[in-house]
């Protein structure tokens, strides 16, 4: 499958996923892969099928907030501590990458891993999602911005 | 007369979530039991009656389709309607949990009323 028929993919599902599980539509989509400003959260796992592959994002973390209390029906951001945040982003990233692969590899098995997630500083390193030709799609929020990277092991 | 359900899923948020969601859809639930994963599932429904069970596939000690298949093993429990709920939405994995006799299958990620169709179906529920 050419590239961007896996970005389109990654943008449909990806978009849906917010949209029925997290009841949040973006303001904005493009395909720009710059890292979102400020704190993040970074979400990500990996999957075994044909091919094998990493998905990951990384979110603002006012965004994360947000998506987290929309998923768990909290009223009060002052509710939600950063594990749960952390959890939450873990199934948005397990869902999200579900979705991609059952679209496109519709035919075979995949299994995915424990989706990670982790909290990077404003001005820590962080994960580098977009190594080895990744297919990108990056919402844009009032509050900031989640980038969606899908990588495959060969080319697709 | 209210439903007794069974959320099966080894995140603790998703099924808040499921329960949460399914609560709001107006289906007349009363009893939610939730469970880890297959194993917790099948030590529960030794004690307790349930009505529906809501399961993930991809989960730790016994998976989804290892708890179907014990579901479908035992005299008490097979009458019991399963209805999964995964990331796996592969046509092999819905046919495969099918086949070992799981009753309906929704593809995470879903619509609340996605859910509720679904489950009224597995329930015999009319409109």
């Amino acid at each position: 499958m050419i590239e961007s028929a896996a970005r389109q993919r990654l943008l449909e599902s990806a978009e849906n996923t917010l949209e029925t599980m997290f009841f949040t539509m973006p303001d904005m989509v493009s395909m720009d892969p710059q890292r979102p400003a400020g704190e993040l959260v970074a979400a990500s796992l990996t999957f075994q099928g044909m091919p094998p592959g990493r998905f990951g994002f990384l979110v603002s973390d006012l965004v994360a907030r947000t998506l987290a209390m929309n998923f768990m029906g909290c009223e009060d951001a002052a509710q939600l501590n950063s594990a749960q945040v952390a959890g939450v982003m873990g199934e948005l990233a397990n869902i999200m990458c579900g979705a991609v692969l059952s679209e496109m590899e519709s035919d075979v098995n995949f299994d995915l891993s424990a989706p990670a997630s982790v909290r990077v500083g404003a001005d820590e390193l962080g994960p580098d999602f977009s190594l080895g030709s990744a297919s990108v799609c990056r919402f844009e929020f009032s509050e900031g911005a989640l980038v969606c990277f899908l990588a495959f092991e060969e080319p697709v | 007369m209210s439903f007794r359900l069974m959320v099966v899923d080894d995140s603790p948020a998703m099924r808040d979530f499921i329960v949460r969601v399914i609560r709001l859809s107006g289906l007349d639930v009363g009893l939610c039991m939730q469970a880890a994963n297959g194993q917790e599932a099948l030590d529960l429904l030794r004690a307790n009656w349930i009505d529906i069970i809501l399961t993930d596939i991809n989960m730790p000690v016994m998976n989804g389709e290892e708890f179907v298949c014990c579901m479908k093993a035992d005299e008490t429990l097979q009458s019991i309607p399963v209805l999964v709920v995964s990331t796996d939405g592969s046509d092999h994995r819905i046919q495969r949990m099918m086949s070992l006799g799981a009753k309906g299958y929704v593809k995470k990620p879903f619509a609340p009323e996605q859910l509720r169709k679904s489950m009224e179906e597995l329930l015999g529920v009319t409109q």
